[in-house]
């Protein structure tokens, strides 16, 4: 899709959100979290783009104030015919199996609706924006489809801690003369010396009619290996091994108010003192009453070497009027960790969003949570929302 | 013993779908608007947008329809049939303005879930970054660029749309039954686990 050139004028988007709220910490002590947020997009002549998100958050109690860009970027096509483009800024990368902030360059330049090249290069950082570590990347991809089959295959240097150099390839394609519509998708990312190692997913999704899709994918994961030595990266806590993950879901709409939803997944890794297994279900149903109302009833349930845990509740969505809308949501999840932590927690949390007015919204929250550290946790949020 | 029973109700629906099939309804719903197409779109307040913008009159209307009868005198079509298509809208306010989403479809449509594509129907949340990395041209169709970061960089906001409630209290199990999943966002266990557990966190 091209990115057609509005002349002569300006179309600009803002939103603005701002929360307030306040706890007593683990030590009692009082605290005071202000979040605000202001995103920003806007189209110019030629089709250039721009847009930010920045955000300054405080804790009053310890007057802690933090500034954080979380995106700003500048793009302009290059082509009417095709979405070629360069992006400068700070925006997510999301090539082989990574995804990170880039302080950089990015540029897909097509040669046909279906296929081109994806440049990119710059510095890394952590989708954690509390982490300040960074390092520099480049790396190229080049995509196509043929008969049906998307293809993507790419490139990417790395000089973080250890220098790495990686190839990945990925491969769709939709069989919709098939029957049950079956849906592939192959993706595999492997090492180059010094940093040997190789990654992949394997999926395959169906869809037998309007009604019912499900899914089964097995991966192998190496999640930055080439950083092993760091005994900070939270994945070597918990596993010294690549980890393997069977996944399964399934999702039947059972009316055209009633749909159902299963998933469950099957993980296994060496946690440096055995081979370890977790797992993971969950099943929630999602049921719109009168055309007004939603009710959502889930239970997860996950275990593994740090305990068990249920996780039962619902979520309740109410349309009061056109412009009123009421939100409930109550989960009661039993946890016994390994530490002899055993019992219930309870979370609540309950809203209104409101139309104020045309492009303007308003959003109340309050949230309580009483569990085996807190009596009564509470916090109260409220936002407001401008748009144009 | 849960595997068993997980296993066994995936069985029985694989099995059971002949049977649900025939008697499932269409899903397929129309987007309910929030008003009335004709109080949605003014003609008179958008021709200085199209003047400035280049959009003629053909880029929405067809006037290359034809009479119904053969003959000269054949009975001429009703003006209806030359009214834009809603679709039309899309045009303009799914291309260049690029108003996040669901900003942009709330505008007009009152349920944007109804909006959505059919591969958004199934697990989506676990699975859209993968369709995203093989074809993220087709995201910004309808979404935004930023809207990535909405969820995944902008974590100051009460929508706690990755973790279930109660997380805090359980995320020791979680995991440890799926590390990977913690490196997609937190990398360095300095800022994202000791920021709390060395202030007191059990």
């Amino acid at each position: 899709m091209s990115s057609a050139p509005i002349l002569g004028q300006a179309v600009v988007s803002f939103q603005t959100t701002a929360s307030f709220g306040y706890y007593k910490d683990i030590r009692q002590k009082p605290r005071f979290p202000f979040y605000t947020t202001l995103a920003y997009q806007g189209v110019h002549d030629q089709g250039v783009e721009t847009s930010f998100q920045l955000l300054l958050n405080n804790d009053f109690g310890q007057n802690a104030w933090r500034f954080q860009p979380a995106y700003a970027s500048v793009l302009i096509p290059i082509s009417s015919a095709y979405p070629s483009q360069v992006e400068a800024g700070r925006f997510l990368l999301t090539e082989g199996f990574d995804m990170t902030l880039l302080d950089g360059v990015q540029s897909p330049i097509y040669w046909s609706h279906t296929g081109g090249v994806f440049l990119y290069g710059g510095a890394t950082r952590s989708l954690d924006l509390f982490d300040e570590s960074s390092g520099a990347i480049v790396g190229s991809s080049l995509f196509e489809e043929f008969y049906g089959f998307k293809l993507r295959g790419g490139w990417s240097g790395r000089d973080t801690s250890v220098k790495r150099q990686s190839v990945n390839a990925s491969l769709f394609r939709s069989f919709p003369s098939l029957p049950w519509n079956p849906n592939i998708l192959l993706k595999q990312e492997w090492g180059m010396a010094p940093a040997n190692f190789s990654q992949s997913l394997s999926e395959i999704l169906f869809y037998p009619n309007d009604a019912l899709t499900f899914s089964a994918a097995y991966s192998y994961r190496e999640p930055r290996p080439y950083t092993e030595l760091e005994s900070d990266f939270i994945y070597r806590l918990f596993s010294v091994s690549p980890q393997q993950i069977q996944e399964y879901a399934l999702t039947w709409q059972a009316t055209q108010s009633m749909k159902w939803n299963l998933k469950t997944k099957w993980t296994a890794f060496n946690s440096g003192v055995q081979k370890d297994r977790g797992e993971h279900q969950d099943l929630s149903a999602n049921w719109l009453i009168s055309g007004h109302s939603t009710f959502t009833p889930s239970v997860s349930h996950i275990k593994s070497y740090g305990g068990e845990v249920w996780n039962p509740g619902f979520r309740y969505d109410l349309s009061v009027t056109e412009k009123l809308k009421w939100i409930m949501e109550y989960f009661a999840a039993h946890i016994d960790k390994v530490n002899n932590i055993q019992g219930w927690a309870h979370h609540v949390r309950s809203g209104i969003n409101y139309y104020l007015a045309s492009h303007t919204t308003t959003v109340t929250w309050f949230e309580i949570e009483r569990n085996h550290r807190f009596e009564f946790d509470g916090r109260v949020m409220a936002y407001v929302t401008q748009y144009y | 013993m849960l595997r068993n029973i997980i296993r066994l109700s995936l069985f029985i629906f694989l099995i059971s779908l002949p049977v649900f099939s025939e008697e499932i309804e269409q899903i397929k719903v129309d987007p309910r608007l929030v008003k009335p197409m004709k109080e949605l779109f003014n003609h008179r307040s958008h021709v200085s947008s199209f003047k400035k913008s280049g959009v003629s009159c053909v880029d929405c209307h067809s006037f290359s329809v034809k009479a119904v009868g053969k003959d000269p005198l054949g009975e001429p079509v009703k003006s209806g049939f030359i009214a834009a298509s809603p679709s039309r809208c899309h045009a303009c306010h799914m291309n260049k303005i690029n108003l996040p989403a669901p900003n942009q479809c709330v505008m007009c449509h009152r349920d944007v879930v109804k909006l959505q594509p059919e591969d958004h129907f199934h697990s989506w949340m676990n699975r859209h970054g993968r369709i995203a990395q093989m074809d993220s041209n087709r995201c910004v169709q309808c979404h935004s660029k930023s809207s990535c970061s909405e969820c995944h960089t902008q974590k100051n906001l009460n929508k706690p749309a990755v973790h279930l409630a109660n997380f805090r209290l359980f995320h020791s199990i979680e995991a440890r039954a799926n590390p990977q999943s913690c490196v997609a966002c937190h990398s360095s266990a300095q800022n994202s686990c000791v920021r709390c557990h060395s202030t007191g966190g059990p």
